[in-house]
């Protein structure tokens, strides 16, 4: 039996902090108004976050603070309070990509600091040199295997967290200006605007189609999870604080179910990477989990569009004492569509057959995008789970 | 002080004709620890043989070895026997980005400069003083920093600097073989045009170390001259490697006269348009000038929220009946409260009464409780019921 490792998931804003603990995330990785990589990402208030704190506490669970983007000179004037607010909610840990943040945070917190893959930490001897200035944990680079990733965290002796599930950039990560340049976006400090994904034309192939040079599959490493166990490694991350609810809550329950079961069998990860499968993607690879990314298997040069599986319509949020559940309706549908939900610690959908009601109690037959209904149901719900419309011809 | 001029050269050829044209400082890049060499074939030995040749015909130049890879464990011990090598043949510098590279330059080959080249990030003083304390003597500056940043710096820290002056712009570093994987050739370069964004022209170069990708311009802060001398500088950099030894050498030429000379606006600006005129391609000074990346969500005077709470977010509205909200957290309900739109319109209640879904009345709301408020006209999607602190 080996140790299991620690599941990090995306915390794009309260909700989805507690969506993640719901459905099995050990720790949670988000941003707090300010100095996130994700400028679009509804960041938490540090009201928030506190409570995010509290809750993990409860669940004894872990809220980490990214502080990613690359610090300017004139950010640094700002950067005490900031680290001074993340200390008084005694979140459990701050990520960082920039050497002279994760000075000052030595000096304005006591957190423990993780170095952000955004440090493309690649090899033992940098996670060594990152250690020396105060990292924990390193999240190192996409561009590393399980055996790298095994090796820089024995030999430097330092947690190693490396992702497994969601969008990748084609750059390694950190190491790309394209939006700077093309946008005035920063790249590094949540302005990207993916440029990556654009099609290019070959100037000296004026009759071939544009290709989609750099516009890279998105990352799937469940059927790595036994090899990711065996080579013990400390933490698992998963992609996605702008995502929906649906990924997330899918997501986190399949890696939680894979990192659970002692023997995966091939039958059980066809039905996990199936399941993933059902959520909007752009084709799927292992990355570099399992060796280095070939460009033709790991890149969609011939882009089609997303494919899906399912749309995500809403969540349950509330539970009244006659029986009614509320949903947060985020997708429109006709109520005689098939519906399915999905629920904390169950991987099979529910069918969900009901009338669908307003605040009103108007019988709703057509369900508006941003609007709550409230309905009843036969098999018992729990909050956050998920409503979703599985699509056939995907 | 005078600033070195440097570029990089993978053969005697260049070695010749750059110091030649004026380079004052060299950076051997045939090595297969140069991230983008174009000599993928070169050995250790081959490396070491340059070094020696530059040494013995041109003692007085100051050389360099690239060393910029990203490294994988696989590479170190290679990497070891180099530095060993070097170590021997007093190498004055090794230029690297990846920090694990400067301990086994500390420990291999202890007498060359270690000098650390930030591609990306490392642009506030406090990085580059614990770049400093971990042993780095020479930092290359990133093209993202203002002229103002480069100076303060250069003030503080009391180490050789380096600025890329001149040349094409690395936007993008893959570890993938993007070439490769469309059927295209590696180890040349590619022009392409981006599709959604007609007339801006990028060049791709596949190497061994993976694809990078080159900027729509280049840079060149001839223009900027009198900024840039006064930096402070130790070496000015000319990065065009993969053009020819022509092109090099005239824009060697051109920064050496421009160095060594005073000249007007109208004389810098005629050099800059003779080498766009040589290279096919526009070039500009960029964040030299000034940076104003995302400039417009970062300044605080445009914040619609700042002195602002948000206590509740929208989730539904019936006209007349109702709007739905979530408290973000905990709140009591008083007269203060008003809505905010996604257009920062205010919409203000005569009294604000608040209830639960079940139409109790609440006077405190709990964070993310579901709550009940008047309908108002002008609520949309992404109304915030907001507290003014
Ligand atoms: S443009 Fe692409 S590669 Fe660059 S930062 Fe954005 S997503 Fe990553």
């Amino acid at each position: 039996m080996f140790n299991k490792p620690e599941l990090v998931a995306p915390g794009g804003n309260f909700e989805k902090v507690k969506i993640a603990f719901t459905y099995g995330a050990d720790a949670v990785y988000l941003g707090v108004e300010e100095f996130g990589l994700r400028k679009s990402a509804q960041n938490l208030t540090f009201l928030q976050l506190h409570e995010a704190v509290e809750l993990a506490n409860t669940l004894n669970k872990k809220v980490y603070v990214v502080l990613n983007g690359y610090t300017f000179q004139d950010d640094l004037e700002k950067l005490p309070y900031f680290l001074e607010k993340l200390e008084s909610a005694k979140v459990h840990a701050l990520i960082i990509s920039d050497l002279g943040t994760m000075r000052m945070a030595k000096k304005y917190s006591t957190r423990p600091l993780h170095t952000s893959t955004q440090a493309s930490i690649s090899n033992w001897k940098a996670a060594e040199e990152w250690k020396k200035v105060g990292a924990k944990r390193v999240v190192v680079a996409r561009e590393c295997d399980i055996t790298e990733c095994k090796e820089i965290q024995e030999k430097a002796d330092i947690e190693v967290e490396t992702f497994v599930h969601g969008a990748m950039c084609v750059s390694y990560s950190g190491k790309c200006t394209i939006s700077n340049y093309s946008s005035g976006r920063d790249s590094n400090r949540g302005g990207c605007i993916q440029t990556c994904r654009h099609p290019f034309e070959f100037n000296n192939e004026p009759n071939e189609d544009p290709v989609y040079l750099m516009n890279a599959k998105d990352l799937m490493g469940v059927s790595l999870i036994p090899e990711i166990k065996k080579a013990g490694l400390h933490s698992l991350k998963i992609e996605g604080r702008m995502k929906s609810n649906l990924y997330l809550a899918n997501t986190v329950s399949i890696y939680r179910d894979a990192i659970d079961t002692n023997v995966l069998t091939d039958n059980q990860i066809d039905t996990y990477e199936t399941k993933l499968k059902t959520i909007s993607n752009r084709g799927f690879t292992d990355g570099s989990l399992h060796k280095k990314a070939d460009a033709k298997e790991s890149v969609s040069s011939k882009w089609n569009g997303y494919s899906k599986g399912s749309i995500y319509l809403g969540t349950i949020k509330h539970k009244d004492d006659q029986n009614f559940y509320y949903a947060e309706i985020k997708g429109t549908f006709h109520s005689s569509e098939n519906l399915e939900v999905l629920m904390p610690n169950q991987l099979q959908n529910i069918p969900l057959n009901t009338e669908l009601f307003t605040l009103s109690n108007q019988k709703l037959e057509r369900v508006r995008q941003n609007s709550i209904v409230k309905f009843k149901s036969n098999t018992p719900l729990e909050l956050y789970s998920i409503l979703q419309k599985p699509l056939f011809n995907s | 002080m005078t600033s070195k001029l440097t570029t990089f050269i993978s053969s005697e050829k260049e070695l010749h004709d750059y110091v030649k044209a004026g380079a004052t400082h060299l950076i051997i890049d045939n090595t297969p620890y140069s991230n983008r060499s174009l000599k993928p074939e070169s050995t250790l030995q081959n490396t070491i043989s340059l070094f020696k040749t530059c040494q013995t015909k041109y003692p007085d130049i100051k050389l360099s070895l690239n060393c910029d890879v990203i490294l994988h464990n696989h590479m170190i011990d290679d990497i070891i026997s180099l530095f060993k090598l070097l170590n021997d043949i007093n190498c004055h510098h090794i230029r690297f980005q990846d920090l694990g590279i400067l301990t086994l330059i500390k420990d291999y080959c202890p007498k060359a400069t270690p000098c650390y080249i930030s591609e990306t990030g490392s642009n506030n003083i406090e990085s580059l003083k614990q770049l400093v304390e971990l042993g780095v003597e020479c930092i290359q500056f990133t093209n993202e920093l203002p002229f103002n940043h480069i100076q303060q710096f250069e003030n503080e820290l009391n180490i050789e600097t380096q600025l890329q002056v001149h040349g094409h712009i690395l936007i993008q570093h893959s570890h993938r073989q993007l070439l490769s994987g469309i059927n295209k050739a590696a180890f040349t370069f590619h022009q392409t045009e981006d599709h959604n964004f007609k007339g801006r022209f990028y060049h791709f170069y596949e190497g061994q170390h993976g694809t990078f990708m080159f900027g729509h311009f280049d840079r060149c802060l001839l223009e900027e001259i009198s900024r840039l001398k006064k930096c402070n500088i130790t070496d000015w950099i000319i990065d065009f490697r993969g053009l020819n030894n022509d092109i090099i050498s005239q824009c060697i030429t051109t920064y050496q006269k421009t160095a060594k000379t005073d000249l007007n606006k109208t004389n810098l600006t005629q050099y800059k348009l003779n080498l766009e005129i040589l290279t096919k391609r526009p070039s500009k000074a960029g964040f030299f000038i000034s940076n104003k990346t995302d400039i417009d969500w970062r300044d605080e005077k445009k914040q619609p929220l700042k002195n602002k709470q948000v206590v509740a977010q929208f989730l539904d509205t019936e006209k007349p009946n109702y709007l739905v909200m979530e408290a973000i957290h905990k709140f009591e309900v008083t007269d203060n409260l008003y809505l905010l739109t996604p257009e920062n319109k205010e919409l203000h209640y005569n009294t604000i009464s608040i209830s639960n879904l079940t139409d109790s009345n609440l006077t405190v709301c709990q964070s993310g409780e579901m709550i009940k408020l008047p309908w108002i006209k002008g609520i949309m999607p992404g109304t915030k019921l907001i507290q003014p602190i």
